[in-house]
């Protein structure tokens, strides 16, 4: 049934949401995670990036998740003497999360969810109607 | 008596299979709303004219042998073809699926499709009216 496939790709797509969500989270829990071995490299931000797959059982284009790659952009240096992971001049190299970034991207990831979140909902609706039609 | 050669259930049927159709295309459409490089589809719009003219021509073929191939049961039209229309805008990535818009199109959807069962559903009760079954609409 068709209705089956619709609710098939609006899963995926909340699916491939919710991992983003979860690196977003993973983000920015981790705002804060220097290194703890002296000049050490701190936690890097993640990226998700999504891509495009067909189906060949359903015959239905559903969204994956692709890479999570790492963002390589420049640190930024904190000096902290005190800190394990400072180097020999004192300075911390910390994490490049920018909370603001992250939770813009959360927001938007909250807008598609409830986007296909909202396609389950008609779609529902739709086949109830048409089951409905039994009740003659 | 087969209800699937009478040209309004044809035409409603087709009706109902091109609105699912769509339904389907504005899913896929809506589950990419982030993916880079991703083009919005939609579906050709169902032709009423040909629909009348399909399903009121001539009186269809029957079958005189259970070898024929089946006489059309549809009113005429043919596959619902996916066609890409003019994006209204594109992302830097490419993408250029507008959420809002496409969630207009799914509640159209919805609305035409309840429509369509409706009249299905009314049809159906004007027959039961005919055949005097305590029906009536």
């Amino acid at each position: 049934m068709d209705f089956g496939k619709i609710m098939q790709i609006s899963a995926s797509g909340m699916n491939a949401q919710s991992v983003r969500l979860r690196t977003i989270a993973e983000n920015i829990a981790n705002s804060e995670s220097t290194s703890t071995a002296p000049g050490g490299d701190p936690y890097r931000r993640k990226l998700v990036t999504f891509k495009e797959v067909f189906d060949k059982t359903a015959g239905v284009n559903e969204v994956k998740i692709g890479k999570v790659t790492t963002d390589n952009s420049q640190l930024e240096k904190r000096y902290d003497p005190q800190n394990p992971g400072a180097d020999k001049d004192g300075y911390v190299l910390m994490p490049n999360v920018n909370p603001l970034i992250e939770m813009m991207d959360m927001r938007q990831a909250q807008r598609s969810y409830e986007a296909n979140l909202s396609v389950i909902d008609v779609t529902r609706s739709m086949a109830v109607n048409t089951v409905n039609l039994l009740k003659g | 008596m087969d209800f699937a050669h009478l040209p309004l259930f044809a035409m409603l049927s087709d009706r109902l299979s091109w609105l699912t159709d769509r339904q389907k295309v504005l899913a896929q459409n809506i589950a990419n709303v982030d993916t880079p490089g991703y083009q919005a589809h939609d579906l050709k719009k169902l032709s009423f004219d040909q629909m009348v003219k399909g399903s009121s021509a001539s009186l269809p073929m029957m079958q005189t042998d259970g070898k024929d191939i089946s006489a059309r049961t549809s009113s005429g039209v043919g596959p619902n073809d996916v066609i890409k229309p003019k994006p209204l805008e594109t992302t830097l990535s490419g993408n250029s699926v507008t959420l809002d818009a496409q969630l207009m199109n799914l509640q159209e959807t919805a609305g035409w499709h309840t429509m369509a069962l409706n009249l299905y559903h009314d049809q159906l009760a004007m027959f039961r009216t005919v055949l005097g079954n305590g029906g009536g609409a």
